[in-house]
């Protein structure tokens, strides 16, 4: 089974107490029905991608490792657990003072593991008070289907969430996503990451949300 | 490419609003896409449909090594089980927490080839260990018998959970967390 952030959302929809808390909707939200039917028309090279894959075990490192290689990416970066990840990211973050030293694209993440986890990982990414480091897409990859498991990945920040066994057709499909549906980054009391709806829904009955526009501070990066 | 653009500290159009919350949407430039060789204001892309088949036979080809790592994964399993076995009953804590998470690599390994069985008894013990956290003597027998059953899963290389045989394994082990939970 592959539950993910769009089944997670399906549901939620029916949970009007847990969208009182969010902010209103953004116009630029993607509606993802219409995408769907939308025919790709690049093919992409993923030959500049530096990705960072932290799993604590060596097998499944080297196939998802090869896997990515597969997939084009050129520059695969590993790492064995959340500690030495986060110890990598520092000092690349570092290093990137230095324009000829690039950043980490995407990072996928295992959420179970026994020496700093996958969560442990995404809060100190999305806390970090670096653009470099907290806008950072990651993708959590995990054993548990269970959708406590996913929600959780989604609250704490996470852009896309696959359940194992990972497949080059899962693999795609995520890190598509995270290219082709990027939601803007949010940042409430208790909360920093990706807009956690990623589309917009109507809902049945009386609107519960507090908030309204001139409660939100929107910032648009130019090119 | 202006990066402070996004820094709230470095703009003041920030609007004041009537509930006191203090929310901030960013809107970020879409670097992943440029890199990939997209347009921002282009459609959906794809990857190539051979690359996703190639990233398919990586699997295809590691099959046959399955077995071999199966057994390194339950032989650490028996090891770990062994030490946690000899403690008191509530300092497992550091072995509970490495025998869940080679459960769960079982159950990956498992999952990634197709051995449904395998990936199900693993899930089970996986499960129970973080749930139980072995703290009853009792515990002991179920892990045992999760640990008993992999073994013979192995050795008969069953891959289904289904039919006679794995009815049978599963009933074992479910029995033993009936009487032992």
């Amino acid at each position: 089974m592959d539950l993910d952030f769009d089944e997670i959302d399906e549901n939620k929809g029916k949970d009007k107490g847990e969208e009182a808390e969010k902010p209103s909707p953004s116009p630029s939200l993607p509606d993802k029905k219409t995408e769907k039917t939308e025919k790709a028309d690049t093919t992409y090279s993923l030959k500049n991608f530096t990705i960072l894959l932290v799993d604590d075990y060596e097998f499944m490192r080297n196939i998802i490792t090869s896997m990515l290689r597969a997939l084009g990416i050129g520059n695969i970066l590993v790492c064995s657990s959340g500690k030495e990840a986060i110890n990598l990211l520092t000092i690349t973050e570092a290093s990137q003072r230095n324009a000829a030293v690039k950043g980490i694209d995407l990072i996928i993440a295992d959420w179970l593991m026994p020496d700093g986890s996958g969560q442990d990982l995404i809060k100190w990414v999305r806390n970090h008070k670096s653009d470099k480091i907290h806008f950072t897409p990651i993708m959590m990859i995990s054993a548990y289907a269970s959708k406590k498991t996913i929600i959780a990945a989604r609250d704490f920040g996470a852009n896309e969430s696959m359940v194992k066994p990972v497949s080059g057709k899962k693999l795609s499909k995520h890190i598509l996503s995270i290219i082709d549906n990027p939601r803007p980054f949010v940042k409430t009391p208790d909360f920093f990451g990706p807009d956690r709806r990623r589309k917009e829904k109507p809902f049945l009955g009386e609107d519960k949300r507090t908030m309204n526009t001139d409660d939100i501070e929107a910032h648009h990066e130019r090119v | 490419m202006n990066e402070s653009n996004t820094n709230p500290d470095k703009q003041n159009n920030s609007a004041k609003g009537t509930s006191g919350m203090d929310i901030k949407i960013y809107h970020r430039v879409n670097r992943l896409k440029m890199k990939a060789g997209g347009s921002l204001n282009g459609g959906p892309g794809r990857l190539d449909p051979n690359a996703v088949d190639k990233a398919d036979v990586v699997i295809q080809n590691m099959a046959n090594i399955y077995p071999q790592e199966l057994q390194k994964a339950l032989s650490e399993l028996d090891e770990k089980w062994e030490e946690a076995r000899g403690m008191a009953e509530n300092t497992r804590e550091a072995d509970v927490e490495m025998m869940s998470n080679l459960a769960n690599q079982i159950k990956d390994l498992a999952g990634l080839f197709g051995y449904s069985i395998m990936e199900y008894f693993a899930a089970s013990l996986r499960d129970f260990i973080l749930e139980s956290a072995l703290n009853r003597e009792e515990h002991v027998v179920i892990v045992q018998a999760h640990v008993d059953v992999m073994w013979v899963v192995y050795r008969e290389n069953l891959k289904d959970d289904a039919g006679p045989v794995a009815e049978e394994l599963k009933r074992m082990v479910a029995e033993a967390i009936e009487k032992y939970s």
